[in-house]
């Protein structure tokens, strides 16, 4: 009995805390002069690279992409764990 | 065994209007996914877009010849190999911004050439054209390696 009276009370607080947050952040003033000004602004000056999604993509997030191409290469050795079988079959294959 | 020979003579029979179709799509698929790379920052795309696109050659050969047609043309070890130089090649580029003096990943070499001209924008087009590498070869590898369990359940 306590443990539900429990589970409903703290849900009902994060409920509260959801909607009072979202409340706040579609009432404020959207927050344009931030980075995204910047980075639209200052894409041609900064990269001479007309695509601005390229510009922000390879250069002001470039870490991200960094991280984002590592991915890739941790999918490709998972395939190629998990179908070794296959990967093994091709060479011998390949052998003959 | 008739059941085997029928899927002989299937096997054997490929339908010539796809075989076709896929000589007819493959430099255009080819030259088009270069074109995305090289020119990812001009016009929309980018190393990843492109990257995909040139992978799909894996497919078309797929459709046109099957597996042995992948065997002749592919080679598997060496694509692994390169994709690894892709990420390398990304690392050095996101590395230079140091040994020029500034932060990782900055733009340290921007200004050579004029805006809009094909080498304009300085590590961004080393950086698509390392990412493009990177992509096509690991998702034609993934694809080789996938297509590949097909044969091998059969056999």
């Amino acid at each position: 009995m306590m443990k539900r009276f429990f589970t409903i009370f703290f849900l009902a607080i994060i409920t509260v805390i959801a909607f009072y947050v979202s409340g706040i952040i579609s009432v404020s003033p959207s927050p344009y002069n931030g980075v995204a000004k910047y980075m639209v602004d200052y894409t041609i000056q900064k990269t001479h690279a007309l695509n601005s999604v390229t510009a922000i993509v390879f250069d002001f997030r470039g870490y991200d992409t960094l991280g984002e191409s590592f991915v890739l290469c941790t999918a490709v050795t998972g395939v190629a764990v998990i179908l070794r079988k296959a990967v093994k079959g091709g060479r011998k294959d390949e052998t003959k | 065994m008739k059941q085997n020979k029928k899927e002989k003579k299937e096997k054997k029979a490929k339908n010539i209007i796809i075989k076709c179709g896929c000589d007819f799509l493959l430099p255009i698929t080819l030259v088009l996914g270069m074109y995305i790379i090289l020119h990812g920052h001009l016009s929309p795309g980018g190393g990843f877009q492109g990257g995909v696109v040139v992978s799909a050659a894996v497919v078309l050969v797929f459709l046109a010849y099957g597996n042995d047609g992948i065997r002749k043309t592919f080679a598997p070890d060496k694509m692994k190999v390169t994709e690894n130089i892709g990420s390398l090649m990304y690392t050095f580029f996101g590395l230079l911004g140091i040994l020029m003096g500034a932060n990782f990943c900055r733009n340290a070499i921007f200004n050579i050439g004029n805006p809009g001209d094909l080498y304009s924008s300085g590590t961004i087009f080393w950086m698509n054209f390392s990412v493009g590498l990177k992509v096509m070869m690991g998702i034609g590898f993934m694809l080789i390696v996938m297509l590949r369990v097909l044969d091998v359940k059969n056999e």
